[in-house]
């Protein structure tokens, strides 16, 4: 090896050495910038849980001062204002916890007693303002409430001073192991750990009571899945019934056969058959043609007819819309000219082939009884006394509806107009009570009762 | 010699770890491109539209490349729209390709991206399901009260975690969406689903199975 030589590889060696160092730095001053970038991205977001936690420790506060105030006050109507504020406070409190990154079981009981303080309170409130007494019941299940939502502060509180030494949500968010983020042992001994949480029953939103709900209209005895099959088989007569794939059985509020069904097309159907009475509850299938041939009357009748093969009778057409290229047909008894609301069933036909593509029977199964209805006490024209002189009334029946929870009440439908919209009112036929108006709202996909 | 060998080796160390560095970048700056791919047939009607118009020049294939991009901006900033190159609701709008996905109502929209992100590939029932159970989850005390409240919770759904809600639904999605609006669950009041090859949560298996639809076990 010559000195001239070794001058040249040394020199390769600097430029090499050289380029690295410069790569290297590059390299360096990139990751500084993201890294930067990244910190201020963490910062924001950690802003933004910090604001909502602290807005969280606000909410609760004030409900806990308040509802002291609450169990203190003697007079109905400031008793009224408080708890109305009260299940505000609770209803921000629960969009707050919501808003926090904890994996979705750390305080889903927590949660829902945020929700259910405000369903209750509202409840109680409504109760007062309509001139019924809080009972010795309510103010116990009150002062449980308050103890539990004094356990929460302590909690909130005690997570609080966390924070003002430094404890970060963003950074513990990130540590999910699949079943809990590390959750502080402040927060998660809220969820039900250390705190009791009473049981609040009351006709509002989220009651304990709505959740058990009885079937009431399958009173049959339980059928085989040879037999459910088969049912299902005489009511799909385009399917036979060789080609009916059982699934399994489903057990929520319904014990279901399942069944499925894949087409030549490769569209898939779905179908639900209760184990009692072997009943179609559920059919599911997916449009595929795009082109409208059918009217909706048509479709109408195609709904009915399909009813009728799943056993259920005496129905009548009671709102159908066009949506896509589908028709949504919902169906209901009609007894001695009322319309029974609450056995609602929903069909879906597509405007094609005339297919019946979806069945949805749970709510007919869920309260379909044998019911006597009672006259109406008050006479069309005193029911129509009583709705807004703005509106126009073009028709008007008598309908059975389900009030929110569980109750039915028997009612003058009207349907009315005013500025171009079209209102569904119901005006209550035994004590002429305004019980619910219903809007019509056009959207691109059809009208929509709100 | 040996000096020279030592030179290359180093040389073919650096260009490889350049290329790495380079891959890993482009990987992860490829999530962010995510958002702009639309369904093939709507960017094939997309594509015929901005041809007919004069803006594409490309070949209608359905493939949203650099062409379709550059004309889809053109189009917005002509139009006074968002210029973001990307064929969102505005855009098909203006466009009038205003196909059974429009947006009338933003839960819609909302629950329809959600479910294209959890279950697209999924059975159609499978996401009337997946949309069922979020509409449950509204009406459930333990979930917050919104479509948005919930679809958004943190950690309540990966893919919106992983930002493939951003995906623009496909008119599948919408019609389940559509359906579990109108009142269709499959699932009789289900509040979880998961898919068990994938599961990392132990606490899930610990709810009562209500049934299986396609790959996900839906459960109270």
């Amino acid at each position: 090896m010559d000195a001239v030589e070794t001058s040249k590889s040394n020199k390769a060696l600097i430029i090499v050495t050289i380029i690295l160092s410069i790569a290297v730095v590059a390299l360096g001053i990139l990751y500084g910038i993201s890294l930067s970038s990244l910190n201020n991205f963490q910062t924001s977001l950690e802003n933004v849980y910090q604001k909502n936690f602290y807005e969280l420790v606000d909410e609760v506060n004030n409900a806990e001062t308040k509802l002291n105030k609450v169990l203190a006050s003697n007079s109905n109507t400031y008793r009224s204002k408080l708890l109305k504020e009260v299940s505000k406070n609770a209803s921000e409190a629960q969009t707050r916890l919501n808003m926090l990154p904890y994996s979705i079981n750390g305080l889903s009981d927590t949660i829902s007693f945020v929700n259910q303080l405000s369903g209750y309170t509202e409840t109680l409130a409504k109760n007062l303002d309509k001139g019924e007494k809080i009972d010795e019941k309510d103010q116990e299940t009150l002062e449980k409430v308050y103890e539990s939502v004094v356990n929460i502060k302590k909690s909130l509180n005690s997570m609080s001073k966390q924070m003002w030494e430094g404890y970060n949500i963003t950074s513990s968010s990130l540590k999910l192991d699949g079943d809990y983020n590390s959750l502080t042992s402040d927060m998660s001994a809220m969820n039900g750990e250390d705190i009791e949480y009473p049981t609040m029953i009351y006709d509002g939103p989220f009651s304990d009571s709505q959740v058990n709900k009885e079937v009431k209209g399958l009173n049959f005895s339980e059928v085989s899945m040879e037999t459910a099959k088969n049912n299902l088989g005489k009511i799909l007569t385009n399917i036979s019934v060789d080609n009916l794939k059982f699934n399994g059985e489903s057990s929520g509020h319904f014990q279901t056969y399942d069944f499925s069904y894949e087409d030549e097309n490769g569209v898939y159907t779905f179908a639900q058959v209760t184990k009692k009475g072997g009943k179609l509850l559920t059919l599911s299938s997916q449009n595929i043609y795009k082109t409208k041939k059918l009217e909706l009357a048509n479709a109408e009748k195609i709904a009915l007819d399909f009813a009728k093969k799943t056993g259920i009778e005496s129905m009548k057409v009671v709102w159908s819309d066009v949506v896509g290229d589908d028709a949504f047909i919902n169906l209901a008894p009609v007894i001695d000219g009322v319309i029974i609301y609450p056995d609602l069933v929903k069909v879906k036909v597509d405007l094609t082939k005339g297919d019946v593509l979806g069945f949805e029977a749970s709510s007919y199964y869920m309260n379909h009884v044998n019911r006597k209805i009672l006259p109406a006490r008050i006479t069309e024209s005193v029911a129509k006394a009583k709705i807004y002189s703005g509106l126009y009334v073009k028709d008007l029946r008598l309908a059975l509806i389900p009030l929110e929870y569980g109750e039915e009440v028997l009612c003058y439908e009207f349907i009315c107009s005013m500025n171009g919209n079209t209102y569904y009112v119901y005006i209550n036929a035994v004590n002429g009570a305004e019980e619910n108006i219903l809007k019509v709202v056009q959207t691109d996909n059809g009208n929509l009762l709100m | 010699m040996k000096k020279g060998k030592i030179v290359l080796i180093s040389f073919l160390i650096f260009a490889f770890a350049l290329m790495g560095g380079l891959s890993t970048y482009f990987m992860f700056k490829q999530n962010t491109d995510i958002i702009e791919v639309a369904s093939s047939s709507t960017n094939k009607s997309v594509q015929q539209k901005l041809k007919d118009l004069g803006y594409y020049k490309g070949g209608v294939d359905g493939i949203y490349g650099p062409l379709t991009k550059e004309a889809v901006t053109n189009f917005q900033r002509d139009y006074g729209l968002g210029v973001d190159g990307i064929i969102g609701p505005e855009t098909l709008n203006a466009l009038g390709l205003n196909n059974s996905a429009s947006q009338s109502s933003s839960d819609l929209y909302l629950l329809a991206k959600c479910v294209h992100a959890e279950a697209r590939g999924e059975p159609y029932v499978g996401q009337v399901a997946v949309a069922a159970v979020i509409l449950n989850r509204v009406e459930s005390p333990e979930f917050p009260n919104t479509i948005s409240g919930v679809i958004y919770q943190p950690w309540a759904f990966t893919a919106v975690n992983d930002g493939q809600i951003n995906l623009e639904p496909n008119d599948i999605a919408y019609q389940a969406a559509q359906d579990a609006l109108n009142g269709w669950d499959p699932t009789y009041g289900c509040l979880y689903y998961y898919n068990p090859e994938t599961a990392t949560s132990k606490w899930i298996y610990s709810r009562q199975v209500v049934l299986t639809i396609g790959k996900h076990v839906f459960a109270i």
